[in-house]
């Protein structure tokens, strides 16, 4: 092998190198969790916009988050999302909305009647879900 | 008041079955080519995974304005090479070299033959970075067959000729660098 073998080589092996056959499965997984991410927090930013374009008095303190598990909409090896919503909307919105979705299972976060609605509009949301304060855990 | 039904999943359902269409589409097209750019400046097989994977993640941060791109597959490779070039800059040369090396010589070699291939190759690659960074660049990017010179141009932001130019200078360089120390 001579010297410029050695350069024609080495060139040649940058430019064929061999691709990882699964590439194509890790980009896409990648991407998915990304979107999820993305979908999560249009959704937060459209849902405080309903707040505020409704003017609705605020009932119950501060800003609450809605864990959502198990829609289509999210792919499948997403586990989790936490969707930020105002209380404000959640109590504004007409029993009729929470109808679609089954009952809630979650018995964990308090049986107070604000409480319970969010929870059932958190239901139409996206499933079975739950409300913690912001900031804490919602498990 | 709009109701619930109104801000459930179903927008971003949409609007999210759409982009990972697209990228799905995208990523079957363009990742193979993407890895390669990506490890030829980074001769680092999970490096240059996770640039491509950081590449998908920009096309899905820009899906909104994909449609006014008019070169998709030079948008790819730029966004590969530009986040390739970054990564670089933390990793030193003689770190990279090593294991790429072993996949050009030959296993069917006596061992002596071996270490003075892969000696070869070291000395090869070592010439490469010390050219001058525009002429490495398009070295590089040459060495990618899918790629055309007008489509390197687009990437590095020269004009077709200056490409053919500073391929010429570097291959020149490099043959009379390697063929000096002969």
């Amino acid at each position: 092998m001579t010297r410029g073998d050695g350069i024609e080589r080495v060139l040649r092996g940058l430019g064929q190198v061999e691709v990882p056959p699964d590439l194509e499965r890790q980009v896409l997984r990648r991407t998915r969790g990304h979107t999820a991410a993305a979908g999560a927090w249009r959704r937060s930013v459209w849902v405080f916009g309903l707040a505020v374009a409704a003017g609705a008095a605020v009932v119950g303190a501060g800003v609450w988050e809605v864990g959502v598990r198990g829609r289509d909409a999210v792919p499948a090896d997403v586990k989790e999302l936490r969707v930020p919503v105002s209380l404000s909307p959640v109590l504004a919105a007409p029993p009729a909305a929470t109808t679609r979705a089954p009952l809630l299972r979650t018995a964990k976060v308090g049986s107070a009647p604000p409480v319970a609605r969010a929870l059932r509009c958190a239901s139409a949301l996206g499933g079975r879900g739950w409300l913690s304060r912001a900031g804490s855990s919602a498990d | 008041m709009t109701s619930f039904e109104d801000c459930s999943l179903a927008i971003p359902q949409q609007q999210t079955a759409r982009a990972e269409i697209n990228v799905a589409d995208l990523v079957a097209e363009h990742s193979a080519l993407l890895f390669r750019v990506a490890h030829s400046v980074l001769r680092s097989r999970s490096d240059a995974e996770d640039v491509v994977q950081d590449a998908f993640v920009r096309v899905l941060e820009h899906r909104g304005r994909l449609s006014e791109i008019r070169d998709m597959r030079v948008w790819l490779v730029r966004i590969a090479w530009n986040l390739a070039l970054d990564r670089r800059r933390r990793v030193r040369p003689d770190q990279m070299d090593a294991i790429f090396v072993q996949t050009l010589v030959g296993n069917d070699l006596p061992v002596d033959e071996r270490l003075a291939e892969a000696r070869q190759m070291e000395i090869v690659l070592k010439e490469m970075e010390r050219l001058p960074r525009s002429e490495r660049h398009v070295l590089l990017l040459s060495t990618m067959e899918e790629l055309q010179i007008a489509e390197i141009a687009a990437v590095v932001g020269r004009s077709a000729s200056a490409v053919r130019a500073l391929l010429y200078r570097a291959r020149t360089r490099l043959r009379q660098r390697i063929g000096g120390g002969q």
